[in-house]
């Protein structure tokens, strides 16, 4: 680790003026970092929270100590709110990979293919590897920071392509720079494909959910998995007339090689999304999945959050995105927890 | 403002992201600095008007 992310955190947190503003910093990078980048994060921060010691300089010559050292000056010199929100920022985050119940990072890298899109991958190419696309939602994520997210998914098995929504319109229009529609931007990404996946499944939470039940059927792909996406009935999907969005869903299944594998996630105590289950599956031939809530608590729209609470999110990640998924694990795994194992306050939000 | 009816903040279904990106906007917006965890003790929408006006 070279210490870069360490010494451009400490930079940025320095010149914010409010806390917002380190709420904003925060967020600006939660959507980004990779599991590895929290692991240094939180390490730095345990050496700059811990006092200086005798003879102890910033003039060191390992980066890594170099930028921790650094960050424990800025710690030190900015009001102590901010100091409380980054550390407490910090603290959560590492918490929340802890629930993947790794010792370490998954060791995704990050490429970026774009302003909003990026490639997480470890640079492995093996024959069984599974590519996951991956549509966040309006808050830009897959309903967690993005690095909480992949720390639960097996580095060594996946790809995992995150695409941003900036826009907050569930694609419709597209990325900006890449494709001005959500049927060209998957286009673009059906054709820019440079490996060979032994299978390729999206996956799209809220306002992503849509979109990822989209490419399934548009790119013919192994499954398409969808955590609690709108409903066909939600009035931003009627663009095509009488017809709303069955239109184009019935012109790509008409051209399908194969059955699609559409699933579609939600929590059990979220009638919008339950009402949405039902839509769907009307309209297509989706398996709807409830996942309970933890300790008597009720599942809500965030239902990767409650798995990730209760400890099971890799596992349920696991089963949801392969295409020879147990459907008996995966509804145990969804099932209602009569504990909140592994419980981290501050929902990470989608 | 327009309108008569008031809307409980609860009835948005906030989780802490959208707080936090709430409390941005009305900072950006407006020069007001409110927290989320002021944000969480204003009860209707009308008190977060008031607040920001």
């Amino acid at each position: 680790m070279s210490g870069q992310l360490i010494s451009e955190y400490a930079k940025l947190l320095q010149s914010c003026k409010t806390p917002n503003q380190v709420n904003g910093l925060h967020i600006q990078f939660e959507n980004s970092m990779t599991p590895a980048e929290v692991f240094e994060l939180a390490a730095a921060a345990a050496i700059a929270a811990s006092p200086l010691g005798a003879g102890e300089s910033t003039a060191v010559d390992d980066p890594h100590a170099q930028a921790s050292l650094a960050l424990r000056d800025t710690l030190s010199s900015i009001p102590p709110t901010h100091a409380a929100y980054a550390l407490r920022w910090i603290a959560n985050m590492q918490a929340f990979l802890s629930l993947s119940g790794k010792a370490g990072p998954e060791p995704y890298l990050r490429q970026r293919m774009g302003q909003y899109i990026a490639l997480y991958s470890d640079g492995n190419d093996l024959p069984g590897k599974r590519l996951a696309i991956c549509f966040a939602g309006a808050g830009q994520r897959m309903m967690m920071p993005v690095g909480v997210f992949l720390q639960h998914v097996d580095a060594s098995q996946n790809d995992v392509l995150v695409l941003r929504d900036v826009a907050r319109n569930g694609y419709r229009d597209g990325i900006p720079g890449i494709a001005d529609s959500l049927e060209e931007l998957i286009q673009v990404i059906g054709t820019n494909r440079k490996k060979t996946y032994a299978s390729v499944v999206s996956l799209g939470v809220s306002a992503g959910g849509m979109p990822a039940i989209w490419a399934a059927l548009q790119l013919d792909l192994d499954k398409g998995v969808s955590v609690g996406g709108n409903s066909p009935a939600d009035p931003r999907w009627q663009l095509w007339g009488d017809e709303g969005i069955k239109r184009p869903f019935d012109y790509y299944m008409a051209r399908l090689t194969k059955p699609p594998n559409l699933l579609y996630i939600y929590g059990a105590d979220r009638a919008r999304d339950r009402d949405a289950a039902t839509a769907l599956s009307e309209l297509l031939p989706v398996r709807t999945l409830a996942v309970g809530g933890n300790g008597g608590k009720p599942s809500g729209h965030n239902a990767l959050y409650t798995l990730l609470q209760r400890g099971t999110l890799t596992a349920f990640l696991e089963e949801a995105l392969s295409t020879d998924e147990s459907w008996d694990r995966l509804s145990e795994l969804a099932a209602t927890s009569p504990i909140e194992s592994g419980r981290v306050e501050n929902n990470p939000a989608s | 403002m327009a309108g008569t009816t008031d809307v409980p903040i609860a009835t948005l279904e906030m989780d802490s992201l959208a707080e936090m990106e709430l409390c941005i906007a009305i900072e950006v917006n407006t020069g007001i600095t409110i927290v989320p965890e002021q944000l969480r003790d204003i009860e209707m929408l009308s008190d977060l008007a008031k607040a920001i006006l």
